[in-house]
């Protein structure tokens, strides 16, 4: 999956930033936001500073983009 | 022997009608005032008493008094019997014409009246135009009247007369622009429109000028509920407006996405701009070298968007100036710069977070950002 995602970074890069978060090393905001309890790999999307969408596992490239960008329109 | 001879003569005719049975008939009223020598109203023995002071004289037309009652040119004992004939009737007075108002040689509107005077009550009036009512020593002579030059010919039973007037039209008030019970400026103008050139126009407030069949007012007003009042010849009419103090404050701006000062903008984000009225003018993105970048700017009533371009973009911590020289409704101007430094390219890797910098590099960000969860370790 790491390959897609930096895929749909690079393609998007104008439109939004991906970031990547090892849980296991940051514990604080893995906690704040439920990262092991909805398992991993999780996206959030933020917008203004707002969590605006989440979603979970493997998801085709074109219906992740798709959500972003519905989650940020 | 002559003043004997009269006397006689008179006493005789007295007599002769006391004795005699009244069949009066209808005599016209100018054989009366002839009968009435001395013109006191009354026929009796005094008319008979002057006549006789100039029996058998020849009598010169148009006499004061005059003796000769049947016309004839010589004063004799026909005279006498027609006075005789009646004794004791009482003569009307020739009614005369005494004034008009409005008087003659004046102009007057087609729907005026014009009202004669007489010394006494008229009798059998007509009028050449118009309609004539009688009351009493006055005949009110009523239109309308064709406008154009008037000669109105007034004939009663004892005469004649002929006043001569100018015509001209009534003029109507039409409408008035901008509507009533609207809004208007200190230095607005009022439109009037009548159906023919007013006269003599007056206004309670500002200045009236007359333009064939129109009538310009103008201020200035004073700010506040308005009741204009409009005079001219034929009428008034009362005009209400609610006068607004004129707008002599600059737009200002009062948001968007981005201030003066601001630093880490977004270089790939289109820039709104939000100000306190309507604008117009001109609203640019430039370098600190002040070259044009050639974004788009569109303005859409209180606010005005900067379009990024493709192949405009703008380079990563970099100072941009955005100019903006822009005026509202009523002119008013501002001329203003909002200074904003670009902040750090982000080149499509994703970005490591941590504790440490999460909110930094998440929150703060001006672009969304997806944040993708692993556990390693």
């Amino acid at each position: 999956m790491a390959p897609v995602v930096a895929q749909i970074a690079s393609e998007n890069k104008n439109t939004f930033i991906v970031a990547k978060l090892n849980s296991f090393n940051n514990p604080t905001t893995s906690e704040k936001y439920q990262l092991d309890r909805i398992g991993h790999p999780a996206y959030l999307v933020f917008q203004d500073g707002e969590e605006v969408e989440r979603f979970r596992g493997e998801t085709p490239k074109a219906e992740f983009v798709q959500t972003v960008l519905d989650a940020i329109n | 022997m002559k003043t004997l001879t009269c006397s006689l003569l008179i006493l005789s005719l007295a007599l002769l009608v006391s004795t005699a049975s009244y069949a009066q008939e209808e005599t016209d009223i100018e054989t009366l005032r002839a009968a009435d020598v001395n013109s006191d109203g009354i026929i009796n023995i005094l008319d008979l008493v002057l006549l006789a002071s100039h029996f058998g004289e020849t009598v010169a037309e148009a006499q004061t008094p005059n003796p000769d009652v049947n016309g004839d040119g010589s004063v004799n004992i026909l005279d006498l019997v027609r006075v005789a004939n009646h004794l004791g009737e009482t003569v009307r007075p020739p009614v005369a014409f005494v004034s008009a108002d409005p008087e003659s040689d004046v102009e007057i509107t087609t729907n005026d009246s014009i009202t004669l005077t007489f010394d006494n009550p008229p009798a059998d009036v007509t009028v050449s135009t118009g309609f004539a009512i009688t009351d009493g020593n006055s005949v009110a002579i009523t239109g309308p009247f064709t406008p154009g030059d008037l000669e109105l010919t007034i004939t009663w039973a004892d005469g004649t007369e002929t006043l001569s007037y100018t015509i001209r039209p009534l003029v109507a008030f039409v409408s008035i622009a901008p509507a009533i019970d609207t809004e208007m400026t200190v230095d607005g103008s009022i439109i009037a429109t009548f159906d023919n050139p007013p006269a003599d126009v007056t206004v309670s407030e500002g200045t009236a000028s007359i333009d064939g069949n129109s009538v310009t007012i103008e201020g200035p007003f004073t700010p506040g509920a308005l009741e204009l009042t409009m005079t001219w010849k034929d009428g008034t009419e009362i005009f209400t407006y609610t006068v607004t103090a004129p707008d002599t404050e600059a737009p200002s701006i009062t948001g968007g996405t981005v201030s003066d000062g601001d630093t880490d903008v977004n270089p790939s984000a289109a820039i709104e701009i939000e100000f306190s009225e309507e604008v117009r003018g001109l609203v640019t993105l430039r370098t600190e070298a002040d070259d044009n970048v050639g974004w788009i700017t569109t303005f859409d009533g209180n606010k005005v968007m900067l379009t990024p371009v493709a192949g405009k973009e703008l380079d990563p911590e970099t100072r941009y100036v955005i100019t903006v020289k822009v005026k509202d409704a009523a002119d008013n101007r501002t001329d203003i710069n909002i200074t904003f430094t670009t902040g750090s390219a982000y080149d499509g890797i994703p970005i490591e977070v941590t504790d440490a910098n999460f909110d930094t590099v998440v929150i703060e960000s001006k672009l969304p950002v997806v944040v993708e969860s692993y556990k390693d370790g």
